[in-house]
């Protein structure tokens, strides 16, 4: 067993170069811990979307990866900024997802690849994201 | 059912659409996501690559179960490199960035054609994960 202790990265956020990279190592550390590479895509996919979030609207933030293996194996994803905060997080739940023009795949998109999926945002404080992927 | 895709608001309309057929098929929640980003990101192709095409959604069925195929067509300049097209990374402008490449990953069955100066044929399909034949 190569891996057998919990990782933990964190990967500032300043541009799209930074989302692709902490994508790519997220995709990594979910496959190390055994997760199928079309599930590991999944949590890609929503490191992504959070990252060109704080990218788009904030300009910078973090977004720390843990792959836990201990007791359960799973991924937490925990994005952070400082930006001006969601205003409405239910309608932003709510909302239909689309992948189109400047869009992304949402908020709502992004849930529904998780198993977890909190928001806490406060207006002009900023956003904490907590999404968690269990392996099965 | 079939969408021309043009621009962005096609690719919008064709997402849109494979969600509803998505969900009419029964795939869960996660599996209605996948669907759309692999018709954003085929479709997004074809508006950025081709300028139009079309792409074809349907329910199909095997052994029992249910799934939904999507094959996106153009007559666009085609891909010159289908294997590093599928490379990660080898997409990081619009969309989710994770390109060909993602999709594939996403989706149970996947397959391209493509011609230099012919065009581009990508067929992928997603079954329902509950349904054992």
């Amino acid at each position: 067993m190569a891996e057998d202790l919990s990782k933990k990265e964190y990967f500032p956020i300043n541009s799209l170069v930074d989302v692709v990279r902490a994508r790519r190592r997220g995709l990594e550390m979910a496959q190390a811990i055994g997760f199928p590479l079309a599930e590991a895509t999944k949590i890609a996919v929503v490191i992504s979307e959070l990252g060109r979030n704080i990218e788009r609207y904030v300009g910078q933030g973090s977004i720390t990866v843990t792959a836990h293996v201990e007791d359960e194996k799973y991924i937490l994803i925990i994005a952070q900024d400082g930006g001006p905060g969601i205003p409405d997080v239910e309608r932003a739940l709510a909302g239909g997802y689309s992948t189109s023009g400047g869009l992304g795949l949402g908020l709502a998109g992004s849930k529904r690849l998780m198993d977890k999926f909190d928001i806490q945002s406060i207006a002009s404080v900023g956003t904490t994201i907590k999404a968690v992927k269990w392996l099965r | 059912m079939r969408v021309v895709v043009r621009q962005d608001t096609d690719i919008l309309l064709a997402c849109q659409k494979g969600r509803v057929l998505a969900e009419q098929v029964g795939l869960k929640g996660d599996n209605q996501v996948v669907v759309v980003i692999a018709i954003s990101e085929v479709a997004r192709n074809i508006v950025k690559y081709a300028g139009r095409g079309e792409v074809i959604l349907s329910v199909i069925g095997r052994n029992g179960r249910r799934g939904i195929s999507i094959v996106a067509r153009d007559e666009g300049p085609g891909i010159s490199d289908v294997e590093r097209a599928l490379e990660d990374g080898y997409s990081t402008g619009g969309g989710l960035g994770l390109g060909l490449a993602g999709a594939k990953r996403l989706m149970d069955e996947f397959e391209v054609w493509s011609q230099p100066g012919r065009g581009t044929t990508i067929a992928m399909a997603k079954w329902r994960r509950d349904e054992r034949g």
